[in-house]
């Protein structure tokens, strides 16, 4: 456990290295955010309410979303598959740590930067520039403990597509895939209320809306109480365990057609 | 009785490794049509090598380029699974228990580095100690006796990043001695390297190995680094051992082999290397006293066995005879040991 503590530590160190990175980012992320306010702002035109939602609670949705959508990204499917190609890899599988755990603790470092440097400044952006009003109290709580949880779903989503690269040696595509499907299954580039009702159907089922869904309700929906966000962190659990179980065993399939090139 | 699993930390026994690769074809077609392709051939890296190593021992493994040395490496460290054959590393499977045996190991690969680039290398030093669960006292006394042979703490505080390749290497072993492995793996520790260099890297691998009896594998094609620390000597060629055994033999080649090697002026003349030897086998008539070849960087190359004929003799009649345009003087190449052994230099 210390190993990977301090694993994390150093992943911590090593990424304030590139700072520029994260103000870059946080430009970029609060340049997409003004003009989400913008388009949706010509989508509702005169209208109070569409699909029940009205403007200030529909802009709140998609960019606290991308904002986590950014939170989260610590490009750890990439890392694995230039790990493969450049055969970086044996360094790590020479450790007496577990693989998984091991690329957890080392992409701390880019989460917790991400927060501080673009997620926190962000929200600051949001409230104080956009008027944006979240609802304060219990939720709060239950909304962090729900996007550790959202966190952890994504992690392994990447983890698995970073092992599909084992074989495919290759990332863009199936990275970039991954994350239009994640964006739009999840209901973070447009609210999962404005599905046509068969595409909510399937969005339902999957567990993309655990990222972002579950936690945004629990934050921003005022109707809704602690049970709600019982339900919604179990679902949360349920699809991380099927996960991580699933990774696990494909992990270990895939690191059978390791060939490590060179070296 | 003991199993030989018990007696020697390393037992290999008919190891093979075959990797899959896709036939690329040529040009933008060619890449085109490889995207659906389904044509791969398979080619055996290692190729049914049995060993042990005995405790304390530093072995040296040569080979060319492609030998199989460090895929062999990678198969005793868990990194790849074996396609054939059996491997044990104190007592366990490697590839099926890779964290377990990873405590017990060490590994250092010449042409990577498992340290943190952007971070001082302190900071790498402390995360390993903690991954590998190394006590306070039995931390502070190794870095104690690194600071004794190549006063490592000088450079606690530069940025791997910033390091000179042969400083990142004595941290890199540094780091792999630091848990106190049973075994080292030692994968091409002196790789483009200079001398000065290399000879404290061997200062430092002779006394660790002296001070905590690790075992010790190493990996070279630099025939000097094997002279300098081992005894023990494994030539490895196209997956395949062809020497296992003491270095004395194969030093008694290396010692009495060494390589003019020159350029001329006009290389145009057909039949050229046949004609050289010729006129050398006729002057030199000993046999096997000089062979003539051509490198693949353009330089002819004269293997001179030095107890049948002086270097000095050879080198006098080809200049006074040949338009020399550049001469060097070399110890003999790992491939020509290679060629040497199967010619029969050991029987």
């Amino acid at each position: 456990m210390k190993g990977y503590l301090g694993m994390a530590r150093c992943s911590i160190m090593a990424n304030i290295v590139y700072r520029a990175h994260f103000f870059f980012t946080l430009g970029g992320t609060i340049l997409g955010i003004t003009l989400q306010f913008f388009l949706w702002k010509a989508i509702y035109g005169d209208a109070l309410l569409i699909k029940g939602m009205s403007f200030e609670d529909t802009f709140l949705w998609v960019a606290l979303s991308s904002t986590i959508f950014t939170m989260f990204k610590t490009y750890v499917d990439w890392e694995m598959c230039y790990s493969i190609i450049e055969g970086s890899i044996t360094q790590t599988l020479i450790k007496p740590t577990d693989y998984q755990l091991y690329m957890l603790s080392s992409r701390i470092g880019d989460l917790l930067l991400n927060t501080v440097i673009i997620a926190l400044p962000t929200i600051v952006v949001l409230i104080a520039g956009f008027h944006a009003a979240i609802p304060i109290g219990i939720n709060l709580l239950f909304f962090v403990l729900s996007l550790i949880l959202s966190f952890l779903l994504s992690f392994t989503l990447e983890f698995i597509v970073g092992l599909i690269s084992f074989r495919t040696n290759s990332i863009w595509g199936i990275s970039t895939t991954k994350d239009v499907i994640i964006m739009v299954m999840s209901g973070a580039v447009v609210p999962l209320a404005f599905f046509p009702d068969w595409l909510r159907g399937v969005a339902d089922v999957l567990p993309f809306r655990a990222m972002y869904d579950v936690p945004m309700r629990i934050l921003l929906s005022e109707n809704i109480g602690v049970m709600d966000y019982a339900k919604g962190l179990g679902f949360q659990i349920l699809w991380i365990t099927v996960l991580v179980v699933l990774s696990r065993i494909y992990f270990k399939q895939a690191i059978k057609v390791v060939t490590v090139n060179g070296g | 009785m003991m199993s030989d699993q018990e007696i020697f930390p390393v037992v290999v026994k008919d190891l093979t490794k075959k990797f899959r690769i896709l036939n690329r074809r040529e040009g933008l077609s060619g890449a085109f049509k490889d995207l659906f392709s389904r044509d791969y051939k398979t080619t055996t890296a290692v190729d049914g090598i049995s060993f042990s190593l005995n405790e304390g021992e530093i072995v040296g493994f040569v080979g060319p380029n492609g030998a199989g040395k460090s895929t062999t490496i990678k198969m005793l460290t868990g990194v790849l699974e074996p396609t054939g054959g059996t491997v044990t590393v104190n007592g366990l499977v490697p590839f099926r228990n890779r964290a377990k045996n990873a405590k017990n190991i060490g590994v250092v690969f010449g042409q990577r580095t498992q340290l943190w680039w952007d971070l001082p290398v302190i900071e790498s030093f402390k995360v390993l100690k903690e991954i590998y669960k190394v006590p306070d006292e039995q931390y502070e006394a190794t870095m104690a006796t690194f600071n004794e042979l190549v006063n490592i703490r000088e450079l606690y505080n530069k940025q791997v990043r910033t390091m000179s390749l042969g400083q990142r290497m004595l941290c890199d072993i540094v780091a792999a001695f630091l848990h106190n492995p049973k075994i080292i793996f030692l994968d091409e520790p002196t790789i483009g390297l200079d001398i000065s260099v290399k000879t404290k890297i061997r200062t430092l691998i002779l006394e660790l190995n002296r001070l905590r009896k690790t075992t010790i594998i190493l990996t070279t094609h630099d025939i000097a680094d094997i002279e300098a620390l081992c005894r023990r000597i494994v030539i490895i060629d196209k997956g395949r051992i062809i020497y296992d055994g003491d270095l004395a033999r194969v030093s008694s080649i290396i010692g009495d082999f060494r390589t003019l090697r020159l350029t001329f002026d006009q290389v145009h003349v057909p039949d050229f290397i046949p004609a050289l030897q010729k006129d050398l086998g006729e002057q030199f008539s000993a046999e096997g006293a000089v062979t003539v070849g051509e490198d693949e960087d353009g330089w002819i190359s004269i293997i001179v066995q030095e107890d049948l004929v002086s270097m000095i003799d050879v080198l006098s009649h080809v200049s006074r005879n040949y338009p020399v345009k550049d001469i060097k003087i070399e110890e003999i190449r790992t491939e020509d040991v290679i060629r040497k052994i199967y010619e029969g230099a050991l029987t």
